[in-house]
């Protein structure tokens, strides 16, 4: 395993360990609070862990992104570092090439206010081109 | 009798161990398909959580 998936799977279980999830709260998105390291329970959905992790991952100056996409017709965030997928609903970090299921829509910056773009290629897409690679 | 029971029982435990290693390799090529950059398009208004959230807290992150 390379040194950066290794290290995501440690921000990974480490939000998961004091993550209690919480019914889809609608689309309220709340930062962890202020100081936040990981030893903080939350009680949040699919956003709230992103932005946690996404907390943890500017500690250590991993630059990641949020996506927005589809999962059996509902919306869901996870975070994004060079392909590999931080997600509530996955027990590790799993490549973007191994989630036919999610539907890609839209990513943010790296940075707070940065613009949004569309994804354009599809999960169907990801795998044929991991598969040529 | 005894030993063509035997050897249909060899036969079906090779058949098993074969599917068996053939799943296991599977499962190990699956694991290493590597990740692949996301192709970007136009850009897009953020999720409505996200523009709310940047409006009322100045440590919103995304």
């Amino acid at each position: 395993m390379g040194a950066l998936k290794k290290e995501l799977q440690y921000i990974h279980h480490t939000v998961s360990k004091h993550f209690v999830q919480a019914n889809d709260a609608g689309e309220s998105w709340d930062m962890p609070p202020e100081g936040y390291n990981g030893r903080q329970w939350l009680r949040d959905d699919c956003d709230g862990f992103c932005l946690a992790c996404r907390v943890l991952l500017r500690d250590r100056g991993i630059p990641s992104r949020l996506v927005y996409c589809e999962l059996e017709r509902s919306g869901h965030l996870v975070v994004e570092v060079q392909g590999w997928i931080l997600d509530l609903r996955q027990s590790g970090v799993v490549a973007n090439t191994l989630l036919p299921n999610y539907r890609w829509l839209r990513i943010s910056g790296y940075e707070a206010g940065e613009p949004w773009r569309e994804i354009v290629n599809s999960g169907a897409t990801l795998q044929v081109a991991a598969l040529d690679h | 009798m005894k030993t063509l029971n035997r050897r249909r029982f060899l036969a079906n435990l090779g058949i098993a161990l074969s599917a068996a290693s053939l799943s296991t390799l599977g499962l190990t090529a699956c694991s290493n398909i590597p990740p692949q950059p996301f192709h970007l398009g136009k850009v897009v208004k953020p999720p409505l959580g996200c523009q709310e959230l940047l409006a009322r807290d100045q440590r919103g992150d995304c």
